[in-house]
Parts: structure tokens; sequence; C-alpha cells
């Protein structure tokens, strides 16, 4: 549907769209909320699976009901989906420049 | 503060520390009602956030429903501070005082300063501006700056120019005064022409007066050539002979003429056949010291003592940031230039020729502008081991006439 009228995939899909900023800083719009949130790793519900950052004195900045914004210095970021590691299959961990 | 909380901040918000089992839930829960939260820690058991104060009078809902306890840890923004002031009418009321104080006082002109004053005094020009209305303690707003500036100009006639400024407090009058009028001398008769060099007189041309010199004749610098009298009405009949003549009647007049001579000009210099010169070498030594009242404390290059033959070159800098007065502070500045002595001989011929240069810079200079000499002259008159003199002789034709009042 979404390629039948070229709308964007999140619009149509609910899956989530991610603005990263370096290992610095991530914005989640459509996200389903926290689901674990430490200083070392933040866990974020994202369509039908989670959001997984790990990194260093990571802190939420601000939390809404459309979009939510993580801080920190990121080490990794990684995709849960039918809770096992998706990261191989998809090919979408992102290492994070640690430092 | 960031400027994203200056909005919060105007309108007030709380920070507050959410205790509990699952504080991830209550923040969803917050989030999902439409409710934002922002600047979240996480401590070991518990969440720190900001709140707005809509939000937080919602909160008490999520946290029963995740049995999380919230307790404010600071209230920040306007409402609050303003909250706080309320309770310190007196505070305010000192503040609000002080501030009207400072506006009422800074409204005020307390000084008035006159600049550009010469000649003329200053209080002179402060009394005139006050009775114009600038002067000390009155209100700013009160005053008609160009009303100012133009009774200035009218009353006091030694000005040509006057501007009022305000800067903060003060009123600075800048006044420019009016140049003396100088009157040229006119001569009045009677005035005759006096030789104003020794001279022998070449052509002589009388226009008004009775020439008292002529042609061929050496006048000394001072000596009357034209007189300022003029036979007037008819000549008295010749007398008959054995009585004497009566003097012819005359009148002043101011004297008028040309008087052309050839006035002499001579100058002498002389040059040495062996000079020793001091040239530098690019080697440079620097000194600084810091010299306050009459105590000295080397700062720089004083370990060194420059060795051999230098010129030395004092530069004394008082300290710029001294308000009045002489500063007691100075920084002393010695520069020893290391030069060598160098040894320089002339020919005799080339020594001649440097005196001769040097001998006719010194005639032309003597020499008034515009008057080119007609002949020159050049004689050695000392000659030795040591030293060439030579005499520099030059001859022109000048007007030495000079118009003098007669007393």
């Amino acid at each position: 549907m979404a390629e039948l009228f070229e709308l964007p995939k999140d619009v149509i899909l609910n899956i989530p769209r991610m603005t990263i900023l370096g290992n610095l800083q991530m914005v989640i719009e459509n996200h389903r909320g926290l689901i674990e949130y430490s200083p070392e790793l933040i866990r974020v519900g994202a369509g039908d699976g989670q959001i997984v950052v790990r990194g260093e004195e990571l802190a939420v900045g601000s939390v809404f009901s459309e979009d939510l914004s993580i801080m920190g210095r990121f080490r990794q970021i990684t995709f849960e989906y039918g809770g096992e590691c998706a990261d191989d299959q998809a090919g979408t961990g992102a290492e994070g420049g640690g430092r | 503060m960031r400027l994203g909380d200056l909005w919060p901040y105007l309108t007030g918000y709380v920070r507050i520390r959410v205790t509990g089992p699952s504080v991830e839930r209550f923040l969803n829960l917050v989030a999902a009602g439409g409710r934002r939260v922002w600047r979240t820690r996480r401590g070991r058991r518990s969440l720190e956030a900001n709140v707005d104060l809509p939000t937080f009078r919602s909160l008490r809902r999520a946290a029963r429903r995740t049995r999380t306890r919230v307790r404010i840890l600071e209230r920040r923004g306007l409402p609050f501070v303003a909250g706080r002031l309320r309770r310190r009418p007196l505070m305010v009321l000192g503040a609000a005082l002080f501030l009207s104080a400072l506006y009422v006082l800074s409204a005020v002109i307390w000084v008035v300063d006159v600049e550009g004053v010469e000649n003329l005094d200053p209080a002179l020009i402060r009394e005139v501006a006050a009775s114009y209305g600038l002067r000390p303690g009155v209100l700013k707003t009160t005053v008609d700056i160009p009303e100012v500036e133009r009774g200035l100009i009218q009353a006091i006639s030694g000005l040509s120019w006057a501007a009022v400024e305000l800067h903060g407090a003060t009123a600075l009058i800048r006044v420019v005064e009016k140049d003396p009028v100088v009157m040229p001398d006119f001569p009045t008769p009677p005035a005759d022409i006096v030789a104003a060099k020794d001279g022998v007189i070449t052509n002589l041309i009388v226009l008004a007066g009775q020439a008292v010199v002529k042609e061929g004749d050496t006048v000394r610098a001072g000596d009357l050539l034209i007189v300022g009298l003029e036979p007037a009405g008819t000549p008295p009949p010749p007398a008959r002979p054995g009585s004497e003549q009566p003097p012819a009647p005359t009148r002043d007049v101011v004297a008028k003429g040309i008087v052309k001579a050839r006035v002499w000009y001579q100058a002498y210099a002389e040059a040495r056949l062996h000079t020793l010169t001091h040239e530098p070498t690019g080697r440079v030594h620097r000194q600084v010291a810091l010299k306050i009242g009459d105590l000295v404390i080397p700062l720089y290059g004083w370990w060194k003592r420059p060795v051999g033959l230098h010129e030395r070159t004092v530069v004394t800098t008082p300290l710029p940031w001294w308000r009045e007065g002489a500063s007691p502070v100075e920084v002393v500045s010695t520069t020893y230039t290391e030069v060598v002595a160098v040894r320089q001989d002339l020919t005799p011929a080339e020594a001649e020729l440097v005196a001769r240069d040097a001998a006719m810079q010194a005639l032309s200079e003597q020499l008034p502008e515009g008057v080119e000499p007609v002949s020159f002259g050049f004689k050695v008159v000392v000659k030795n081991d040591i030293v060439i003199g030579v005499l520099v002789t030059a001859e022109t034709l000048e007007d030495i006439g000079r118009l003098e009042q007669r007393q």
C-alpha cells in the first residue's frame, strides 16, 4: 500500500523513525514507550520489537507521547524483534564509535 | 538555563524525584496522557525529571497506578519567584524604590563641563548656560539644547560656535572662540622707504616722495632712500639776493618707489680631511626596567652588559592607564646599538668639493626667496693638514626698499 501511493513507510506501517546525531543524541518518533531505563542501557518499544541503546551516562532528554529523545555516549544500538536479537540478520546493528 | 527551558521558566515547573519499582511505566503513562517530561536523570532506584505545573497536578493518577512515589525536589520559574517575593513586600518595595531613584537621578544633569575655552572664563559660559536653563540639578528633558546653544553664541560675543552634548549625567558645552581680528598696519603719512640691506643702488624709480640717494650710491641697511615728502602748493617766489630762501611748503606722503641694488651674500664652510664616524654593526642589546618613583626594578636584559663601543638610547614611557597627573610608574627602555669606528679620509680636492657644497647650501639658505644670484665667487680661505675652508660669495639684484613709518 505504501509503495502504491508512495507514502512514507513509517506513516503506514507504524514503525519508528529515528534520527541519530553521531553517538550523542537520538530522537525516536512513533515509539511505544520506555521499557528499561538505566544510565548504561535504554530499551524503547518500537513497532513489533525494541530498540536497545547501550552506552555511558545515558539519559532520556524528554518523553512525549509522539517522540522520545535519548542523550549520552552511545556504544551500541541494536534492534530486537520477536524476542531474538535481530541485528545479525537485518544487518542494522550499529556499532557506536566507542572512545 | 537553556533556551528550551525559557517557556517552562515563565510558566513555572518543578523538578521531581520518582521512586518505585517501575519508573519506566510511570514515564510512559505520563507521556500517554499528552504530557511532557524532560531532562530526566536515572538514579539507582529513582528518577529525576522536570514537569510543568499542569503535568505535576496530573501525576497522582500515574503514581497510584504504578505504585511510585513522587517528591518535589525544587520549584523553578517565575510563578515561584513571584510567590517568594509576595512574602517579602518590603524587599520588593525597596527594589522598586531603588530602581525609580536610579531612573530619576539619571534623568538629572549633575555636572556642566566646558571644553574648548582658551581666553574666555568658563564660569561665564556656565553662567550664561544657566540663564538659559542648563545648570546642575535640572531635568534633562527640561533643557532646550538648541536654545542654549543659540543663547550662548548670542550672549557671548567671543564665541563663534557652541554645542551642548549630554553624556549621562554630564552636560558638556563645547565652544570655539572667535579668532581675534588682527588689522593689518596700513602705513599712514608720513612714511619713508629705507634700505633693508647693504648694497649698491643700480636702479631708482620714485613714484611718490623724493629720492635721497642716486644710482651708484652705496647704502647701508637702515639708510633713508626715499623720503615721504612732496612739494605742496605754489613754491614761494624767489627770494631777493641776500635774504634767506624760505623753505618750500611740503606735505607728508607715503613714499613709493622701486630701489634695485646689487647685494652681496657670503657663506663659509669647511670640511675635515680625516673624519671618524660610528657605524652600527646591527647588534642591538635592550634593557627594560620599571621605575617607580626613585626605585628602579630591572625587568629584562640586565644580566648582560654590552661591551665595546655603543650608542645608547633611553626611552621612558609613563604607564598609559594613569588617570591624571604624571604617572609615578614608568617603563625605562635602554637600547645599546653596537657601533664600530670608521675612519674616512679625503684628498684635499675632495674636501674642497665637500666644503664648497656645504658653503653653497648655507648660502642658498640666506638668499631671499625668488632671488637668483647674478654671479658666484669661490675662494679657499683655509687650507692645512686638518681642514679646508671655502668662502662663497654671491651677488644678486634685488629691491632693497622697505616702507617704514616715520616717527
